[in-house]
């Protein structure tokens, strides 16, 4: 239908035929395949073993609660960012490998061990995957997880549609894992350079994979945003004044005006260019009036925003860590609000940095360089305030502590390439060059830093028990090891002249840099065994690590700390009423930790619902038939989606009571337990310490 | 949901619905669509006069359009709707005028798209 | 910090949790969200005119130009059916603050079917020039044209749907807080579709002609 199709095409099965010629022998997807049967088998066969899908079902997969939400979306990421690691690893393992003209080739490869196609491959879903799938769902996650319980609320202001917002990720990840072995990925790299994606260069079905993933992942964010921005503004604690907004709460807030502005305009560029794919415009085309550049603009007009929209809340993770570790509140926490939504601000007008060798000319060039610039000012702020938060405070270096510190030199480097590229000048002769790769992977790690450090801080109040200390400073050395060994060597090759996405490198002089990078790559594998023996340990020890009381670093400030480790599904007993810009210290400093209030009331609670997962199950089987071209199937879907949203809106009985005598039952059950717990400390240490919680004194 | 001490159809933005407005929201924007009409058909003025003038009668009718349908405020109920239209219309000139802009130079200097 | 010990005088007399149940006003939680929603819609249309800025006389070889395609005169009607059922839509909100379910009913009925009758003129129009020809394969300006006017009438259509699904509830459950609140957002989405018509006429139909 509209376009003239390489291969076959039937209206049943519509590209699937194509399968049947591709042959299925190269040995890394089957390697892959494997891993991924192995993985996915031990889990289905562990929870039909225990019988647990029962639980399943009804504690997660239909949840409507922000905190499980919340956590699968950071399994969601965690696992891409492990499948996206193992790419990282393939890349510099192949480029060190195809070093000269003698160089040897296997599996098919005149150098090295992937063929020019399958290396573009894995760049692009390297790319893609990183910043859509696992960055943005950990960060998202983590904004679903804290946000609602840093400014008081009981949930989010939409719970259903927090759980689409998942589901939704959920089958862009999907998508991606499907790609991998069935038909190809896309090869043009992660922003789709057009004409390239159109369908007469690149007829197979691997752009349109990453056509779906891209959109679908789009609209999860806007779904999110609209929740987290309306939570924010509608839901907060009595007393809570938006100005006395935890800090991380306003990045999320920042992040997520930018999401919701900026999405749309991918939802757009992509839009675009699936018209043209499918239908046949000529938007993004080489012919009929089309202007290629036209998709890179909209693409980095989205693009832009979205490098802020996830770096804002890394700012937010490191600028919740440092006053904690160093019992300080944060400096000038008023500056500090207004930096962000500078950011966020100045993030609607660099987009053209990106592509400053387009040709505008000076006028338009000289605009981006110093609204690109400008942006130093903010995040230079921020920097000196949390100098001056450290600064003369009880600093202590524990494991949150060692990752935000990482973050912020991560910064100033970062930083200071930016700069560098900021300078049309010099961006003329480093664009595309690795020296861009390394700033923005620099930039990157900023983020990487800072989730870790938000890991290992908030995995206490998320699970009640902390994770391992030695392994944790292990698993942080390595990573930061590994960050040198790749990063350093990058910058270097980008000044050598390196150009990005090669396939065969002809430069034998370069091999030793490149070697340098391979054992960054190993330390960089060390760390992720570090990490995962750090969480099964953590996890086997958990008794002896148990938290004892609701704050579980004893010198946090927000409202998080003021409620169960990990919180029960309605977040507080009573509604706190808030005094302060750092509550929980307020509370702390007047010995008014009790977390028993005066009386409960009667709380409204949403019931679980299984239409998000419905609903997703009809978006990602449309994207799939969508890929394939089975248009049957898709109409379909969509009359299934339509479907279902009109079943939602019919459905009176959505949420229930829980009467106030229940809450005090089950608040009396928690609070027994952290007496219990801090007795038993008291003994064991054979001295009465001063409870953090004391449950009594003000009932 | 919850809170039944008062009648949902007593809340503000449903009682701030009003005739007179919508009829002049409805006439306004005929009106000024019809009169952009007969400027561009006309045919008196040059092209770049006709745009400037067919824009600004296309941001009244928008304007007016914010003001008398969705009665955009500072009052507590809609204060939120308006900053937030407000922090949004500045991204939509931007995004839309600043492309322009780009563009119209990158086809001067190096004649890509076009006709 | 606003509130220091010092004017803490007395510990055990300040208020640390409330003892009221939560109250958040929820037809107002529902019309922010639809609201921010909106406001994301919105940005979509601004890339497609910022792509239309570029593309509006971007005919490749094709020799159709935007004169041959456009009427102005003609796409008035649609301007007055849009406007019309937007009107309509209004009123039903007035009848609905006078509480008056079979005025309620009887303008949302009339403003439907305005929409619909606007739907199936843009069909019918749209119909007409691809056989002359005119499909949105044979240029970029051609795309264009095609892509942002059935962004919005796919807005209307969906309106549409959505109008259907309110106008039954309110058929059978009355002025209910579900109902009442998704009637709001759907009149914010309605009138929204008259805004963006605005720009769709002015810089689309007019501006092809100019």
């Amino acid at each position: 239908m509209f376009m003239n199709l390489q291969g076959p095409w039937d209206p049943l099965f519509g590209r699937l035929p194509m399968l049947l010629d591709l042959q299925y022998n190269n040995p890394w997807i089957m390697f892959a395949f494997a891993l991924v049967v192995l993985g996915g088998g031990t889990v289905v066969a562990a929870l039909t073993y225990y019988k647990l899908w029962g639980w399943l079902w009804r504690d997660w997969l239909t949840t409507v609660d922000h905190k499980k939400i919340g956590i699968m979306y950071i399994i969601i990421g965690l696992v891409m960012l492990f499948r996206g690691f193992f790419e990282a690893a393939m890349i510099r393992t192949h480029q060190a490998m195809a070093v000269g003209p003698d160089s040897p080739g296997i599996l098919g490869a005149a150098h090295g061990y992937l063929t020019p196609f399958h290396i573009s491959e894995i760049f692009t879903v390297h790319g893609t995957l990183m910043i859509l799938l696992a960055v943005t769902p950990i960060l998202v996650g983590f904004m679903n997880l804290i946000v609602p319980l840093q400014i008081g609320a009981r949930d989010m202001a939409y719970p259903f549609l927090n759980a689409v917002g998942l589901w939704l990720t959920a089958m862009a990840a999907g998508l991606c894992m499907v790609s991998l072995f069935v038909g190809s990925f896309s090869h043009a790299g992660w922003v789709g350079l057009t004409p390239l994606t159109e369908l007469d260069h690149s007829p197979g079905v691997g752009v349109d994979y990453w056509i779906w993933i891209l959109q679908i992942s789009s609209i999860a964010s806007t779904v999110g945003a609209v929740n987290l921005i309306a939570t924010m503004l509608k839901m907060r604690a009595p007393g809570m004044s938006l100005m006395r907004m935890p800090i991380f709460s306003w990045t999320a807030m920042g992040t997520n005006i930018i999401a919701l502005t900026s999405f749309p305009l991918l939802t757009v560029a992509i839009a675009l260019l699936t018209l043209d794919r499918y239908v046949g415009t000529h938007f993004f085309t080489a012919d009929g009036g089309g202007n290629f550049m036209m998709y890179t603009n909209l693409f980095w007009l989205w693009g832009h925003p979205e490098v802020y929209f996830v770096v804002l809340p890394a700012f937010g993770f490191i600028s919740e860590i440092i006053p904690t570790f160093s019992e300080k509140p944060l400096f000038n926490h008023t500056s500090m609000i207004f930096a962000t939504m500078m950011i966020a601000g100045v993030s609607w007008l660099v987009w053209l940095h990106h592509f400053f060798i387009m040709g505008s000319g000076p006028q338009v060039n000289t605009f981006f360089s110093i609204a690109t610039m400008l942006v130093g000012i903010p995040t230079g702020v921020k920097v000196f305030n949390w100098a001056f938060t450290m600064f003369r405070g009880r600093v202590r270096l524990e494991t949150p502590m060692l990752w935000a510190l990482g973050s912020v030199l991560l910064l100033i480097g970062g930083g200071m390439t930016g700069m560098m590229l900021a300078i049309p000048a010099i961006n003329y002769v480093s664009h595309n060059s690795v020296f861009v790769v390394a700033h923005f992977h620099n930039m990157f790690l900023i983020i990487a830093f800072a989730i870790f450090g938000a890991v290992t801080y908030w995995w206490p109040k998320a699970f009640g028990f902390y994770l391992d200390e030695k392994l944790g400073k292990i698993f942080f050395w390595l990573f930061w090891g590994g960050s040198v060994f790749v990063f350093v060597p990058m910058y270097a090759l980008g000044f050598l002249g390196m150009t990005r996405r090669l396939d065969y490198i002809a430069h034998p002089s370069w091999w030793p840099l490149l070697m340098l990078e391979v054992v960054g790559i190993a330390l960089y594998a060390a760390s992720v065994a570090a990490f995962v023996l750090q969480v099964y340990v953590s996890i086997r020890d958990r008794e002896k690590n148990r938290v004892r009381t609701s704050d579980a670093w004893e010198t946090s400030r927000s409202l998080e700390w003021a409620t169960h480790c990990p919180p029960p599904f309605y977040n507080f007993g009573a509604t706190p009423i808030v005094h302060s810009n750092d509550e929980w210290a307020w509370r702390r400093e007047h010995r008014l930790t009790t977390l028993k209030p005066e009386n409960y009331s009667d709380t409204h609670m949403p019931k679980n619902t299984a239409v998000p997962i419905v609903l997703g199950f009809f978006v990602g089987l449309f994207s799939i038939a969508a890929v394939w071209r089975v248009w049957w199937v898709m109409g379909l879907c969509v009359i299934g989606m339509i479907a279902t949203l009109i079943f939602r809106a019919f459905q009176k009985d959505v949420d229930y009571v829980i009467p106030a005598d229940e809450m005090e039952a089950m608040e009396r059950e928690k609070l027994d337990q952290i007496d219990h717990r801090a007795q038993d400390s008291a003994q064991q240490t054979g001295e009465m310490g001063e409870p953090e919680i004391d449950g009594h004194a003000h009932g | 949901m919850a809170h039944h001490q008062s009648s949902p159809i007593d809340h503000p933005e449903i009682q701030s619905a009003s005739t007179l407005q919508y009829v002049s929201a409805f006439v306004l924007g005929l009106a000024l669509m019809i009169v952009s009409c007969i400027i561009t058909l006309g045919g008196g003025l040059s092209q770049s006069s006709t745009l400037t003038w067919i824009g600004i009668l296309a941001l009244i009718a928008v304007v007016g359009q914010l003001y008398l349908l969705f009665k955009l405020d500072l009052s507590k109920t809609m204060i939120w709707h308006t900053v937030s239209a407000v922090l949004t219309i500045p991204l939509v000139f931007i995004s839309i005028v600043v492309t322009m802009w780009m563009f119209q130079y990158l086809e001067m200097r190096v004649m890509v798209g076009g006709s | 910090m606003s509130t220091d010990l010092s004017r803490v005088a007395d510990p055990g007399s300040i208020k640390l949790y409330t003892t009221e149940p939560d109250h958040h006003d929820p037809i107002t939680l529902r019309s922010i969200g639809f609201w921010l929603y909106m406001m994301s819609d919105i940005m979509i249309f601004a890339g497609l005119f910022a792509a239309h800025g570029v593309y509006g006389d971007a005919y490749g070889t094709s020799k159709i130009t935007a004169a041959q395609v456009i009427d102005p005169i003609s796409a008035l009607f649609p301007t007055l059916f849009l406007f019309s059922s937007v009107l309509f839509f209004g009123l039903a909100g007035v009848a609905l603050k006078n509480n008056d379910r079979k005025e309620v009913l009887r303008w949302m009925t009339a403003a439907f079917v305005v929409g619909l009758v606007f739907v199936l003129q843009e069909i019918w129009e749209f119909v007409k020039l691809a056989q002359e020809g005119a499909v949105p394969q044979a240029s970029a300006f051609l795309s264009d044209f095609w892509t942002i006017v059935w962004a919005h009438g796919l807005h209307v259509i969906v309106g549409l749907i959505w109008m259907a699904v309110v106008l039954i509830q309110v058929l059978r459950d009355g002025f209910t807080e579900a109902v009442v609140g998704r009637f709001l957002n759907l009149r914010i989405f309605w009138f929204f579709q008259a805004v963006v018509w605005v720009f769709v006429y002015t810089f689309v139909y007019l501006m092809g002609v100019s």
